[in-house]
């Protein structure tokens, strides 16, 4: 019998070109639900691709229309761009990897408006960057230029002063009313003598006979019990008393400290003595360079994560055999298994961009045009498989003297996070820049800076030394002396620097990031609020002033007298407790020697009848 | 199902050689077992395809299979996961792995690894047991079968007369 079927060829490829024809028929279908089905697990917000095309020689794919949206603000996009080309390598594809030699975008834009709202199904909406940071701003970086009035202060500021005289007030209330009730309550003068006539009429006089010592000694326990709860009530008076004193005198130490510690407060908070305004760099932090270095923070929060976990193929966690770590037990790997990855000089990871070229203009502002030729190279999900960092670099068209060069490293290999971020800019005109107050703006400048980054696990170490020139600031009318002051300082600045330093921590969140921006405009700012302190200010501080003594003033006024009151009543109360003793112990030992003697003679008596 | 008992029936008692319908069965079991397209399932059905071997048999064991290889994959998994990270076999692993064919095999894939060796441990006990299970319903169960009321009724219905007699 003959083995081979040769008719069973024409078979298989009918089968093959049936398979192939339908491959190509849903391809395009299923890279755009791929793309925006993984996009959007990865960014939290809609990924949509208008239309994907397949091209089969060369073999490649072109994306039209995609957006991006971002999951904090759903009305924008993280990015959008026209049109992407990319090739493909075959193989790979076969096996269900997307390897893109190539990659080209164009019609790039970061950020935008959206149609739509971007937010997936029944997502909440976490705060922006911008509100964040316009919170700080306003609450935090700049101090207020509006001067308050007093009445203004008074009623809105949580002043010590105010609180603690209120408590005065209280406890000097019931520190008198208890007092009045001791001092009605406890022994009078008149009833110390009618207890020592009373204690003299038992005593005197020689004992009769049985019964009248009964009878005296009824009336001595009777006067005895009522000296006692007298001096009773004389000992708990003089602990109502020891406490009152004490507390009050207490509160009146705190009190007469606290004016000038809210003074102090004051001063700071409102800047009276202009060292808030001074300090140019806290004005550079927050606006919108704190909410630019927000964002960055954010989107480099997105992408991360991307690098070492994105590309987990759907039939398991990717591995490397050079890897030493075991890979962690999950049920899908063990029913469905996964893929382990060999050295190789031809990786084939899940995904991979190998380079993609960007053409980026940037025209946010009407007569600042930057175009930027940006590229980044090895784009993929398992660097340990490609065993190569995602490197990226950005580049000016360096027209007009101007120039913007970023590079940057991702290296996310071997479980470990090793990025670095260049900056170099020359002579790089920057549009108008809020500053972090309200109406305070850097209208235009002109700026040199050389900046570097580094990432170490969760470390941030970055520094940034940045000069400015052709400086313009933009301020708000003189309101009042120290925005007069501020924007006559100002307006002579043409050129300052800043030099910043940022060290701490990703892991939580960016507020665990110590920044340090020093700039010489702080000491220029410092010396001209020196000599130029307001006086509106001074008036109002003095006023300020006045008004928080008279508060003191108004509630611990009858202090002094109280005091001597207290004196007073407590050395009456220490003459009726030593009365009281003297009465209970001289007059009770006499009268019981008494007794004895009586009760001598009375035995003696009986014993001379007996015999 | 009815019509696939009815063309295992038609196939086992026609004149198709015990070989030619074990061969089948073991190719089925290949490609039943694999749990992903891959390159050694496109040459097994090629295989398939220009061999004399039965077609409709390939189909059903390869249907088969697919079923078993479901309830066998962990143990797959565990025995490719155990080859691919054998110290001893890197190097072996990852000279294979510099082929293209080797890669569109998906070698380096614990599920699909681990179910071929399974395969083809399987594979020739298989296929004896499957010629001596065809041989022997040839020549001691067929007749008694082919006497059975419901195969009769089987054989009276109108998808068997026009599709299969």
């Amino acid at each position: 019998m003959q083995w081979i079927r040769w008719s069973g060829l024409s078979v298989f490829a009918l089968v093959s070109i049936i398979f192939a024809l339908l491959w190509l028929l849903v391809a395009p279908w299923l890279v755009e639900w791929s793309i925006e089905s993984s996009g959007e697990k990865l960014f939290g917000a809609k990924v949509e691709l208008d239309s994907v095309e397949l091209s089969l020689s060369p073999l490649g794919l072109d994306l039209i229309d995609l957006q991006v949206a971002d999951k904090a603000l759903p009305m924008q996009n993280v990015f959008s761009f026209e049109h992407a080309t990319a090739s493909i390598e075959f193989v790979p594809l076969i096996m269900a990897k997307f390897i893109s030699p190539e990659m080209t975008i164009s019609g790039l834009r970061v950020g935008g408006q959206r149609d739509s709202s971007g937010a997936l199904d029944g997502q909440s909406v976490s705060r922006n960057d911008s509100e964040q940071t316009e919170e700080i701003s306003s609450e935090d970086v700049m101090p207020s230029m509006k001067i308050p009035s007093v009445s203004e202060v008074l009623e809105t500021e949580p002043l010590k002063t105010l609180e603690l005289a209120d408590k005065f007030e209280t406890n000097f209330k019931d520190s008198r009313a208890k007092l009045k009730n001791i001092v009605a309550s406890f022994p009078s003068e008149a009833q110390l003598k009618a207890y020592e006539k009373e204690l003299k009429s038992i005593t005197e006089g020689k004992i009769k006979n049985l019964a009248d010592f009964q009878q005296r000694k009824a009336r001595f326990d009777a006067l005895r019990k009522e000296i006692k709860q007298a001096k009773n009530l004389v000992s708990e008076a003089r602990e109502v008393l020891e406490d009152g004193t004490d507390l009050l005198k207490e509160n009146y130490e705190l009190i007469k400290s606290a004016p000038s510690e809210d003074l102090a407060y004051l001063r700071e908070k409102y800047s009276l003595n202009g060292a808030g305004l001074s300090n140019f760099a806290q004005l550079l932090a927050g606006g919108d360079t704190g909410a630019t270095v927000a964002k960055v923070l954010r989107y480099y929060e997105m992408i991360s994560p991307m690098l070492t976990s994105s590309a987990e193929s759907d039939s398991g966690q990717a591995d490397t055999q050079s890897s030493s770590q075991e890979p962690e037990e999950d049920t899908s790997i063990v029913s469905e298994g996964r893929y382990v990855y060999f050295e190789s000089d031809r990786p084939v990871p899940d995904f991979w961009i190998k380079q993609l070229s960007i053409a980026y203009v940037d025209e946010r502002a009407e007569d600042l045009v930057n175009h930027f030729e940006i590229q980044v190279l090895d784009i993929s999900g398992q660097q340990d498989v490609t065993n190569k960092p995602t490197s990226f670099k950005v580049e000016s068209d360096r027209q007009l003297n101007r120039d913007l060069r970023l590079s940057g490293e991702l290296d996310h290999r071997n479980n470990s996070v090793r990025d670095r971020f260049e900056l170099v800019m020359q002579g790089w005109p920057l549009g108008n820049i809020n500053l972090g107050s309200g109406d305070v703006s850097m209208s235009s400048a002109l700026v040199n800076m050389d900046a570097s980054a580094a990432i170490d696990g969760d470390k941030l170490g970055a520094k940034a030394d940045a000069r400015l020139s052709q400086v313009s600031f933009k301020l708000p009318p003189g309101e009042n002396s120290i925005a007069g002051s501020l924007s006559g300082v100002l307006s002579k600045v043409d050129q300052f620097s800043v030099d910043s330093i940022a060290k701490g921590s990703l892991a939580g969140t960016s507020t665990d990031i110590d920044v340090s921006i020093k700039s010489d405009l702080d000491s220029k700012l410092g010396q001209a609020f020196k000599g130029q302190v307001s006086e509106e200010f001074v008036k109002l501080e003095k006023k300020l002033e006045k008004k928080l003594i008279e508060k003191v003033a108004g509630s611990t006024g009858e202090y002094q007298q109280y005091a001597d009151e207290l004196s007073n009543s407590k050395e009456l109360l220490s003459q009726s407790d030593g009365a009281l003793d003297t009465l209970l112990s001289q007059k009770l030992d006499a009268f019981k020697d008494q007794q004895k003697d009586a009760l001598k003679d009375k035995l003696s008596e009986k014993l001379k009848g007996l015999f | 199902m009815y019509s696939q008992v009815a063309q295992l029936l038609k196939i086992l008692n026609s004149e198709a050689s015990a070989n030619q319908i074990s061969m089948a069965i073991v190719l089925g079991l290949f490609v039943g077992f694999s749990p992903l397209m891959s390159l050694h399932c496109i040459l097994i059905f090629l295989i398939a395809c220009i061999t004399r071997v039965n077609l409709t048999v390939f189909f059903l064991a390869a249907t088969g299979f697919t079923l078993l290889g479901l309830l066998l994959s962990t143990l797959a998994v565990s025995l490719g996961e155990g080859l691919l990270l054998a110290p001893s076999l890197a190097g072996l692993w990852t000279e294979l792995y510099q082929f293209d064919a080797m890669r569109l095999m998906r070698i380096n894939h614990t599920l699909v690894l681990g179910s071929f060796v399974v395969a083809a441990v399987a594979a020739v006990p298989v296929f004896f047991l499957s010629r001596y299970l065809v041989d022997t319903y040839r020549h001691s169960i067929m007749d008694w079968v082919n006497s059975l009321r419901v195969v009769k009724l089987l054989k009276a219905t109108n998808f068997f007369q026009d599709h299969l007699s």
